[in-house]
């Protein structure tokens, strides 16, 4: 298996604060890697890291294969491309400008993929109009324009769909699927909204507290999310009660409603809480989705 | 560190705030040229030659008090670095896999030759304009290249500073502003300290008056005098600013080597220390 990007103890604190601890990250070659995290909980730190903006307190990181402290790595860096935080554009220039600008801080004297990359990203159209007039979605497909210009194998994409109303969400989704399937570029895209990147991501990796707490497949997370039932009673204890003598795998989310993951129909159901003097208000099956998944992961009940 | 130095100096030469700055350094030197003409004819003309010698060497400060070559190296740093940093760009530079310290240096390589081109700009204009309308100046072509040699180590060490100043302190509008003021702090410090360090032995005290209401001088030694050793250490103190170049310029003063020492320990010191603080520095 080919790795783009490993991670090996990776650790930055500031000051005394850890932000990153003992990361051991693994993305595959070819993936979109849906990087995944609540606020504060150190993506945007650990892709700063990676991309050589901050130095790693202790560890190490390869990037194909090439470790940080070797003295190639910085040819390897030509291979990756990063948008951390917000799109680095230069306002007063328009897009073939900057795009420009790119292409000499790269080194690349053939300029003619600029208009073929602007086209790509739908912004083939804005001419001679300053940055500075963009709309967010058209800044963070100059962000993506100007990622694409060294034809990186490795893309980090840090919250690109923030900010973005739901078409420019749809646009940078579309964008992004391209670029993973037509061009076979590996993608890492951190997020916290994980209804998009269910949409997107083939692996996940979860981090919490600073630390990678879980890295599965998109294949795996789909059979871990397992279905259940939804149930609102008017006597939650009660229900908790027939529910363990019968040992069947549940889940109390609030004083009225639960979740059953055990195998029970409902005829079962209703005759079982007929006799703890519990009645059935509300049933439903539902699938566990990427949301609960981190939710539970996070919050140490789920493995 | 090719690439680097081709997107600073596209960068720089596209900026309106440079061409600005090329524009005003024409005006400059037009401006002292009329000056020259002016103060010529006011003393009934023959003075041509002198006077362009004493302007020639206006390149860096007007009349030792207003740091041009300071200032505008100031303003080149922030356009360059400052924006740089303010719009998150210097991240595209070290993400694409160049250094911090090819970084740093193609920086200060940038502001650098373009604030010599500035200068050079305002040699061309006074020579070409002014040489034709007094037929030279009172300047050997020697002497006129040393002052052009060491007033372009000046500038460079300007440079060095400048360079320091906004990858230290990084935001645009704040290194622009600490960087034009640091630029007259030095040119106001270098000016006392040269004062206090070349007061004259003597001076003419006021005593008296006569009858018909005339002052009666007497010359007496003067209380400001500091002894040898602490004039020398003043002087060498200036000679740590770039802008005591520029003030001993125009109080008639020659180049020397002392001068393009200072300056080259200048450029060497604070690059060393601005790409080194920059090799340390977590960005965002």
């Amino acid at each position: 298996m080919e790795y783009c990007l490993t991670t090996y103890n990776l650790a930055k604190s500031y000051g005394r604060k850890p932000v990153l601890r003992n990361v051991n990250m693994h993305v595959e070659r070819g993936a979109i890697y849906g990087f995944v995290g609540k606020n504060g909980s150190g993506k945007t730190t650990l892709i700063r890291c990676v991309t050589g903006l901050q130095r790693p307190t202790s560890g190490s990181y390869e990037l194909f294969g090439v470790s940080d402290s070797d003295g190639a790595s910085a040819r390897v860096r030509k291979r990756i491309a990063a948008i951390v935080e917000t799109p680095s554009v230069y306002p007063s220039l328009s897009a073939k400008d900057n795009m420009l600008m790119q292409c000499e801080i790269l080194g690349i004297a053939d300029t003619r993929r600029v208009a073929d990359i602007l086209d790509y990203v739908g912004l083939s159209y804005t001419d001679t109009k300053k940055v500075a007039k963009y709309s967010l979605g058209m800044r963070q497909r100059l962000g993506i324009a100007l990622a694409l210009v060294g034809g990186p194998d490795l893309i980090i994409l840090d919250e690109p769909v923030n900010g973005l109303d739901p078409q420019g969400i749809v646009e940078i989704r579309e964008l992004i699927l391209r670029l993973n399937r037509e061009k076979n570029m590996t993608v890492v895209i951190s997020s916290h909204i994980l209804g998009e990147l269910s949409k997107l991501a083939t692996h996940y990796g979860f981090i919490d507290a600073g630390s990678i707490v879980k890295e599965i497949s998109a294949k795996e997370l789909a059979d871990k999310c397992r279905k259940s039932i939804y149930v609102e009673v008017d006597d939650i204890k009660a229900f908790s009660c027939a529910m363990q003598s019968r040992g069947i795998e549940h889940r109390v989310a609030s004083d009225r409603s639960a979740e059953i993951y055990g195998e029970i129909t409902v005829t079962e159901l209703v005759a079982l809480l007929s006799g703890y003097g519990c009645s059935l208000r509300t049933v439903r099956e539902q699938d566990e989705d990427l949301e609960r998944y981190f939710l539970d992961l996070i919050g140490g009940e789920r493995s | 560190m090719i690439n680097l130095l081709r997107a600073d100096f596209k960068r720089l030469f596209k900026s309106r705030v440079t061409i600005s700055l090329a524009v005003l350094y024409a005006l400059y030197a037009l401006v002292m040229i009329v000056f020259i003409v002016a103060v010529d004819q006011s003393r009934g003309g023959g003075y041509g030659k002198e006077l362009m010698a004493s302007v020639f060497v206006q390149t860096y400060s007007i009349f030792g008090t207003f740091p041009v070559a300071g200032c505008g190296v100031m303003i080149l740093a922030a356009v360059l670095v400052g924006a740089d940093f303010r719009n998150g760009t210097i991240r595209n530079k070290l993400i694409s896999g160049h250094g911090r310290t090819e970084t740093y240096l193609s920086s200060f390589i940038a502001v650098a030759v373009t604030a010599l081109a500035f200068t050079a700009e305002y040699y061309l204009i006074m020579c070409a304009v002014g040489l034709p309308i007094y037929g030279g100046m009172a300047l050997s072509a020697e002497n006129a290249a040393w002052f052009v040699f060491d007033g372009s180590l000046t500038v460079v060490s300007y440079a060095a500073v400048a360079t320091f100043l906004t990858y230290t302190v990084r935001r645009y509008e704040a290194s622009l502003t600490i960087g034009i003021l640091a630029a007259f702090a030095m040119c106001i410090v270098t000016g006392l300290l040269i004062s206090a360090a070349t007061q004259p032995e003597f001076i003419d005290d006021l005593v008296g008056w006569t009858a018909d209401g005339s002052p009666i001088f007497e010359t007496v030694p003067n209380p400001d005098k500091l002894s040898p050793a602490v004039e020398k250490f003043l002087l060498q103190l200036s000679y740590v600013f770039p802008s005591s170049q520029c003030h001993w310029y125009y109080r008639g003063g020659a180049p020397t080597w002392e001068f393009a020492a200072y300056s080259g320990a200048l450029t060497v010191l604070f690059s060393a220390a601005g790409a080194g603080v920059f090799a340390k520095r977590n960005l965002n």
